[in-house]
This record gives C-alpha cells, structure tokens and sequence, in this order.
C-alpha cells in the first residue's frame, strides 16, 4: 500500500461493523430461505466478500454511483439500501425495490444511487462509465463504483470502459472482487496478466491491489480513489483479493474445492471476526457491545423477513407493468 | 405542438437533413440531448447526418467515441438513467451487433426489472439497408429491424420520407424508452416536403400513405418507394392500391393495418430484410388472427432473399425486392394473372 | 346383381339434370327399353331407357329434383336378387353436400376430393374467407355460385355478384308485391336455362354489331324459278341457311368458339335457326349445312316447324351449333339486334322483307329489301375481319344463282 493510512473514527468503525454483520445476517436469513425453498431462483451470496463494499461506501454519499453484479445484496446494503425491500424483492412481493420484475440477480436501489446489479458479466461497467460521463456534463462531484469479479477481466467491455474513463478522465472507482473463481474456474486459467491490476497503468489509471479481507485497508484503498474522482483527476483501479464462503449460488455442489481450503478461509480470512478482533484489541468496543450490535441487526433482518412476508405478491394481471416508460 | 399542413409548405428537405435537424432543434431545445457516435464531430458520422452540429453544439452535445460498439451503448445508457438523453450513431446498423447486450439485455429491460425505478431515454440511430447503396456486402448493407421489434421494450422506428424521419426523431428524442431508430442509406438523399414549423409525429402511429380500395400494401422503409411506384402502375389496370407506411415498427399499429384489411380483404406485406423471421411474418399472422374472415386471398409476402448480402451487383439485384416482384404479388392476390 | 339406374349424362358438360318424373312407379315391372324417367336437361327434354328388366325398386329421387350425373336413383332387380344394403346406404353425393363438406373437412372426404380434382361432380370447392362469411350472412346455397378465383375458388366478387343479381330479382318482385295485381307464371326450365346463358352473353362476351341492307330481289326471282320449274316451295329462311352457310366456309372465323384462351375453328358448319316453341326459345339445328341442297335444308327447316308445334325436339336436334340465325322478320321487326348463342363466335339478326326505294343505274326503283344485323364476338373478331363476311354473305344473297 502507498499512501499514508488513515483510522477512521470510532463511530465510522462502528457503523462499518455494524453494516458487515448486516449484511452477513441478511445473506444468512436469504440462505435459510433458499434451504426450506422459498427462495426458488439462483441466489449469489457474498458471505466472506463483506468488508469490500462496506470500506468503499464509507466514502461515498447518498447520490454518488454504484453498479453491481449478481452477487449484489452487499453491494446495496453498504450504499444504504433498505433490507425490507431488498428482502421482500428477494421473496418476490411488490413491495421489493424492484416490484418483484427483477429479483434476487437484478436488485437495484436507485433512492440510494444504486444504478441496479447486473448478472451478465461486466455489463454494468459500462454503464457506471455513462453515468461518470454524465457526471462531467452536469458538472457534479459526484462519483460512481462500478463492480465486477474477477470473472469479468474476459469481457472485452471492461478493456472498452476503462480506455474510455482514461479518454475522458472519468470519475470512477473500478471495483474488482477477485474471490479466485469464476464460477469454478481460476482467475489465473483464464487471465492471462500477469500483474492484474498493472494493466491500468496502460491506461494512465492507477491500479492497486488490495486485502479486501481487512476492512481498513479497503477503506484506505478506496478513500484515496474516491478522492481522486472527486477531484476529477481520473479513475482508480482497485483489485481487492477475497474470498466467498459459499458455492457460487447457494446450493452449487463446489466441486472445485476442497471443504479444507473452504474452512480454512472461514477460520482464517473472515473479514468479521479478523475486524472484531481488531476493534476489541483496540479497545474501540467490548464483546457485550458487540453482542448488542448482533442482536441489533438480527432484528432488523427478522423485521425484515416479517415485512416481506406480509407484503403481497405482484398482481399477476399487471405483469405487462413497466415495459415502457 | 400542433401539427403543421403539410401541404401547405413548400421547404423541400433531403431525408438526411431531415434528420439533421431534428436532433439540431432537439440539441437547442435541450443540452442533455448528447451525441455520441464514431467520428460523429467534424466528420459528420459515417453519412455527413451530423456535420455542423459538433461546430454549433462543441464537446459538451456531441462526442467521437472509440470504436467499442458495447462500451457505448452502456454509455449512453448510465447517462440516460442518470439525466442525460444520449442519442448514439451506429455507423452501420450491422455494427450494432456489437452491442446487442447493451441495448436489448440491458437498455430494454431496465425499466421493467427494476420496477419502474429508472427508464432509458435513448435514441439508437441506425442506419442500415442496400438497394441504391451497392455493393457494400455482407456487413454493410443488412436489414436488421427484426432482431430487435422480438425485444419488449425497445421501440423500433423506421422512417421513409424526409417528413417522418424528422417528426419521428423528436418524437424518438423526446421519448422515455430506448428507440432503434433505423435510417435507410439509400434514402438519405431523397427530398420530400418538409415544413419549417416544428411538429412532431407520434410513436406508434402508422400512416395511410396512398388510399386504395383493392388491396392492402404494408411497406416501410425503402420499399415504400418501391410500393408507391407499383400502385401507380397497376392503377390503369384497375387495381388501386392502399399503402400503409407503419413507420414504428413496435410496438405498431395494428388497428391500422386492421382496418385497411377490413375494408380492402386483401394483403401484401413488404419487407427488404430477409424473409425467415421478419417483422412482416407477425404482422402478417396478427392480421390472419384478427381479420381471418376478412380475408378474399391469402396474406403473401415480398421479402428479399434468405441469404447474408451478396457483394456483386447480378446478386444483389436477385436477393433483394423489386418492383415487378412486387406488382406480380399484388397481381397474384387480387386474382389478375 | 341389381341393375342401378342413375342420372345419365346427355351432353357433354351437363353435371346434373332435372327429374321431371317418373313413368314407372316404384315396384313396377319394367322392361328393358323401357322409358323410365324424363330429364330435363339445358337442350332438351329426354327420356331415360331401363337398361335392365325387372321390378322397379328403391327410387331415391323425385320429380323435379335436380339429379347429379351419376348418381343412383333406383335400382332394377330381378327375381331372388337383392339391393346390396351398402350401396343403398352410399350417401349420394349431391351440391349440399359440397358445401357441408367444405366447411367440415374429415381426412376421408378431403383425401377423396384431392384426388378426384379432375371430376366434376366431386371436386373440393375452395371459398376465401369473406365469402364465406357472405355466404353465412346472407344464408346462400353454395350450389348456386361460381367460382372465378384460381382452381375455381369462389371469391368475394363472386358472392357480390350473385347478390347484386338477387337483388335486382327481389326489388322486381317487391314492387310487384307492394303495389301491382300479378298473376304468377312459372319460368318453363328452357326460360330458365335461355335467361342464364343470355346473362353470360351479355356480361361475360364483348359483342359488337354490325349491319348491311341487302336487296332480295334476286331470291324473290329464283323462288319463283324453283317453284315454276322444279315444284318446289323454298322458304327464305331455308335460303338464309344456305347462303349463311356457304358464307361461312369462305370466312371461317365466325363458325369458331373461344375456348380456354384458344379459338377452336369448327370444321362442320351447323346452323341454329332460333325458333319460338310453346316452353321458350330454341334454336334446332341444320347439320353440316354447307354439304346440304336447298331441299333438303327445307326438309329440314319444314321438321323444325312442326316439331315445335308438337313434340318439341330431340337433343340430337339442338346440339352441335356452330352459328345461330334469328328471323324476326315474319313478326315485322326492321331490324334488331340478337345476343350471341355462347360459345358461338357471332349471331345474324335477321329483319323482315319490305319494299324501299333505291338507285339503280341512278334510277329511283322500288326494291325488296332486309337489314341483316350480325353480332360478333369482339374476342374472337374484330369489325375488319368480320365485314367480309357480312358483304360476301350480301352478294350471295343479292346474286343467288351463284350457289343454288
């Protein structure tokens, strides 16, 4: 890392834990639906990945810009989104965010500058591009996070954006979560770079390579970058390594893994426990504070699932809703 | 915005300018009106339709792009959902190919998957098609409307005079969904009347472009040059022609055609694209659905050729629609032969 | 095995006739030769011969029924034979059924129709669409219509035809109804069949006229010379035959039909002679007339008279004409104009003998003259390469003596 860290405050630390458990408990609730088949479509949880989101949205405001991908809930928890409507679009009731048309892939909380997740692999980046170029032509300081995995360093689309954000000196954070495997496949069988994040130099943008496990570094990492946006001195290139605990979907059989490596990663790289850890050997809070604090967001997520039950279904007469402006 | 008379104007206007101005008074009317496109500034775009606009708008309105078809149309749409009202250029429509995610996975949907919270006001200016444009070949001259009127909600816009390519494209601009909205080469320099007064021609509307009493001609695009020319041929024989230009192409204007079939019994459907899949199949069974008992002959198209675009001109001129292809359907349908 | 008696076919594009009744009753004992039912037919009236003897059973068919050809409408058994039981049950197969058959299609019937496109009677019809539901909105019979599309289709213009027709009938008819006494006379079927062919004459061919007065003069001198000399009595009509006929041969693009887009010129020169009869208008015909004397054409012209006096005539007597003339000169008519006989190329209208004067050598003189009006069909003739025949049929009869 370059650059000279900065501690956040106690009360940005806090809020930063408080939203990782937040949206480690609402994938939990959403893997338990999964289990007893309420949830019936593919649902891509971001338990281990949590620390990436909540380090950047701690910069960022209420109107700044992000795009997501299908593993998006975290995405959109971090940026402020309300977990009843995610949770209620996840069951498919009206009251979700997206009125129940796009579901658990394609969430989106435009009320909090989400621009919506995109599950075709980095077609929201983009578009994080059009609306950093809108940016520029109102004039705003706003900035925008366009999200993708590992995965997407095949598409052609993501080379596209990023030579176009370096053209137009673009105010954009391009957010790589390399969790290791696309689906089931290693990044390093099918990217050829040798230095991933290198690549951005070619562009004139900066590219840095970042523990996505460890919530400050990430919060470090992405005040240097939203900074510079803000700035309008150009776009930034984040590379965060992490890791997902759960199979690419709930319920995918992980063939391509060793329940091992799997546990190790739980025991070693849980970007929740290494954060407590970290916070208690600080002194910032104490296990029962923390203890609290789950409770806290336990509820929230059980007034959550309670909303979302109660909402109704979309009225199938009005299925043809929302197919033009 | 009233409608103007057109016959009362005079101004002739090329179908090229006819566009030009349209996004000029748009661009005036409104500075989030952006064009992007590939050397869409000085040059003017692949045709000259944008020349002088970059010199009267600058950097701010109108913006070259690299050639990275996909990249630009999730450019346009960010920009769209976030206050801006991109127009994009495709230099040619078979281009856009490039950038089928962006438009139909991702532009077309965006207002349904997410429940209404965002829409994508963009126009996707396509310009496409062969015939008087020659031997282009395979990649430059396709008829590609179809693949995109199979996509719920996109509007797809195709214009065949200079008047409704004008009123159209503000209507186009002005719209808050994404619209394909398709020039044809070949018509760029032909002139029609087109009035100083601003108007504006709805989305959806067909237009009755000759009135006729013995069949129903359904023509879009360059063919609708070709179907006026065969309706004044076949007139002295007796057999008088009602053309029907839908112009959007969807969602379009099914009463029309309804009504005309209703009144007419018969139907022949025009199209330059290549026959398997095209828009006419559909508009062709909707009229069998609807207006089956209507119906004195059976619906036949005129389509070009299931074949990619040839390059020498011998072929071309096979695979693609003509005038006595034409006349000889509209024959045939009205039992003259 | 039973002997079926069925509607036979008596000309060559008749499709059905009319039963106008039975002689033998069911159960009757008939003989072989036998006449066992008449049928009218659009020529003639013709009795129908038992092919077979034995008792007369199983009659499927009534008077005045129209009878499609081939079909079954009785059987002649003979004694210890039996009616096969499926033959009897066979449904016949008549226009109704058509139409039935064309709006419900089972695989069967549809499969025997297809392959049946050459026969007449068994064809599948095909209507469009809007025909169709014309045809249900104004609850016409499909047997009544013809079909002008390809393979015979019955199109929309069609059924406007056919309504525009009815039309026409009825407003007769309701004005007659609302305001005038009427006393109501059945069309005879030669009525009938003449009024149908006169429409398709008069909406179907382009007919043009054409008209020469002619002196008969010189016929007037060679009847008498003919009577003087030899005994006997030529009529003018039977002169008309003879010098039409010898006309014809010179010009024989008159003795034509149009058929199928091809002039068909016919070798025979058969002449009708229209003649009024107690049922309607009938034009009998003289064979080969061009090959005949002037006797033995009056011989012929003499059976004419008395046949329609009587009997009425064969269907051998009105088949084969090639040409057709029409002499209203002995009702006093000058001149008038007859429609075209179809499929017949051209019709002469024949007025009648009035004395006029006229020049010769520049002299006024009292002359017998007559207007021959002929009707050409403008599809197989035109007014050039008919008026020679019309002046070469002028001089002929102007210069007699030149074919007796």
């Amino acid at each position: 890392m370059t650059g000279q860290s900065i501690i956040p405050s106690r009360e940005k630390q806090l809020e930063m834990l408080q939203t990782m458990l937040k949206i480690r408990h609402f994938e939990m609730a959403a893997g338990q639906l999964y289990k007893r088949g309420v949830l019936k479509g593919g649902v891509h949880a971001c338990i281990g990945q949590e620390a990436i989101p909540v380090g950047i949205s701690a910069h960022l405001h209420r109107d700044d810009y992000i795009t997501s991908t299908h593993r998006g809930h975290g995405h959109h928890i971090a940026k402020g989104a309300d977990v009843r409507r995610l949770m209620a679009e996840l069951m498919g009731k009206e009251t979700g965010y997206c009125k129940c048309r796009g579901g658990s892939m394609h969430v989106a909380a435009f009320d909090v500058g989400s621009l919506g997740a995109y599950p075709i692999v980095a077609a929201g980046v983009p578009i994080a591009i059009g609306a950093a170029y809108s940016i520029m032509h109102r004039g705003s300081d706003q900035v925008v996070v366009a999200y993708f995995g590992d995965g997407a360093l095949g598409q052609g689309t993501i080379y596209e954006a990023f030579n176009l954000a370096s053209i137009w000196r673009l105010p954009v954070i391009f957010t790589c979560e390399n969790n290791y495997f696309a689906v089931s496949t290693k990044t390093e069988a099918t990217v050829a770079l040798k230095d991933i994040p290198g690549f951005a130099a070619s562009f004139g943008i900066v590219g840095k390579r970042v523990n996505g496990q460890n919530v400050l570094d990430v919060y470090n990492a992405a005040g240097e970058a939203v900074d510079r946006a803000r700035k309008k001195e150009g776009a930034t290139f984040l590379f965060f390594d992490t890791y997902r605990f759960e199979g690419h979907y709930f319920g995918e059989p992980e063939i391509y893994r060793s329940r091992e490596e799997v546990q190790k990663s739980k025991d070693e790289l849980d970007p929740i426990t290494l954060y407590i850890a970290t916070l208690i050997n600080s002194g910032m809070i104490s296990k029962q504070a923390i203890e609290a604090m789950e409770k806290d967001c336990q509820r929230e997520i059980d007034e959550a699932l309670a909303f979302a039950q109660q909402s109704p279904l979309p009225n199938p007469d009005e299925y043809a809703r929302y197919v033009y402006a | 915005m009233s409608m103007p008379d057109k016959d009362i104007s005079t101004r002739k206007l090329s179908y090229l300018m006819a566009i030009r101005e349209a996004m000029q008074e748009e661009m005036r009317r409104d500075k989030n009106v952006i064009l992007f496109g590939e050397d869409v500034e000085r040059h003017g775009g692949g045709f000259g339709v944008s020349k002088e606009l970059w010199e009267e708008f600058g950097d701010q309105q109108v913006r070259n792009m690299p050639i990275s078809e996909n990249c630009m149309a999730g450019l346009a749409l960010g920009a769209a959902m976030t206050g801006c009202r991109p127009i994009l250029e495709f230099m040619f429509m078979d281009f856009s190919a490039l950038a089928i995610d962006q438009i139909c996975n991702e532009a077309a949907k965006i207002h349904y998957m997410y429940g209404g919270q965002t829409n994508a006001p963009i126009v996707y200016r396509c310009p496409q098609g062969g015939l008087s444009y020659k031997s282009a070949g395979a990649h430059h001259s396709q008829s590609l409307e179809a693949w995109y009127v199979h996509v719920p909600g996109l509007k797809v816009v195709f214009p065949g005079t200079p008047y409704d390519a004008k009123g159209l494209l503000k209507a186009a601009i002005c719209d808050p969904n994404p619209v394909v909205f398709i020039e044809h080469k070949a018509l760029y320099n032909n002139e029609g009347i087109v009035p100083e007064d601003e108007y504006i021609i709805p989305l959806g509307k067909a237009d009755v472009k000759r009135t006729g009493s013995s069949i129903t001609v359904i023509a879009y695009g360059y063919m609708l040059q070709f179907a006026l020319e065969a309706a004044e041929k076949l007139m002295p024989e007796g057999i008088d022609v009602e053309i029907i230009d839908p112009r959007t192409l969807n969602p379009f204007d099914e009463e029309c055609f309804f009504e005309s079939v209703r009144k007419t019994h018969r139907v022949v459907l025009i199209q330059e694209a290549c026959r398997t899949g095209g828009v006419t199949a559909e508009w062709g069974m909707r009229i069998e659905e609807e207006c089956f008992d209507w119906l004195d002959a059976p619906i036949v198209r005129v389509a070009g050729e299931d074949v990619p675009i040839p390059y020498a001109q011998s072929l071309e001129e096979k695979v693609w629609p003509n005038i006595s292809k034409i006349i000889a359907a509209i024959k045939n349908v009205c039992y003259f032969n | 095995m039973a002997t079926e008696v069925y509607m036979p076919r008596l000309t060559h594009d008749m499709t059905k006739g009319r039963l106008l009744r039975w002689l033998k009753n069911e159960g009757d004992t008939v003989n072989q030769g036998d006449v066992l039912f008449e049928v009218e037919t659009d020529k003639a009236v013709s009795g129908v011969l038992a092919e077979a003897s034995g008792r007369l059973l199983s009659i499927t068919y009534h008077e005045n029924q129209e009878v499609p050809v081939g079909a079954i409408m009785a059987f002649i058994v003979e004694e210890g034979e039996e009616i096969p039981s499926m033959i009897v049950s066979m449904p016949q197969f008549n226009a109704e059924q058509i139409s039935r058959i064309d709006h419900i299609p089972t695989e069967k019937t549809q499969y025997e129709e297809d392959n049946n496109q050459g026969s007449s009677s068994k064809r599948r019809l095909f209507v469009t669409p809007i025909a169709r539901k014309l045809i249900r909105q104004h609850n016409i019979s499909i047997d009544q219509l013809k079909g002008s599309g390809p393979r015979g289709k019955i199109i929309e213009a069609d059924i406007l035809q056919y309504l525009r027709q009815q039309e026409n009938r009825e407003t007769v008819i309701n004005v007659a109804q609302s305001e005038l006494e009427f006393e109501l006379v059945e069309l005879s079927e030669i009525q009938r069949i003449t009024g149908q062919r006169m429409i398709q004459s008069a909406t179907t061919i382009p007919q043009f006229m054409l008209e020469v007065d002619v002196s008969t003069e010189g016929v007037f001198h060679l009847r008498e010379f003919l009577k003087a000399q030899l005994g006997i009595d030529i009529s003018f009509t039977s002169f008309l035959v003879k010098a039409t006929a010898s006309s014809l041969k010179l010009h024989s693009r008159l003795n034509a039909s149009l058929v199928d887009g091809h002039i068909h010129i016919y070798k025979q020169i058969n002449i009708g002679v229209a003649t009024a009869t107690n049922h309607g208008l009938v034009a009998p015909v003289v064979h080969n007339a061009d090959t005949l004397t002037l006797a033995q054409i009056q011989e012929r012209i003499d059976y004419f008279q008395r046949q329609a006096g009587s009997k009425g005539f064969t269907l051998q007597d009105l088949s084969g004409g090639t040409f057709t003339i029409s002499n209203l000169g002995m009702y006093g008519i000058d001149r008038f104009t007859a429609l075209i006989n179809p499929p017949e190329a051209a019709i002469l209208a024949v007025g009648r003998i009035h004395k006029q004067v006229a020049l010769k050598d520049d002299h006024p003189v009292e002359q017998q003259m007559l207007t021959l009006r002929l009707s050409v069909d403008h599809r197989i003739l035109d007014g050039a390469t008919a008026a020679p025949f019309l002046i070469d049929l002028k001089k002929t009869i102007e210069n007699p003596n030149s074919i007796s």
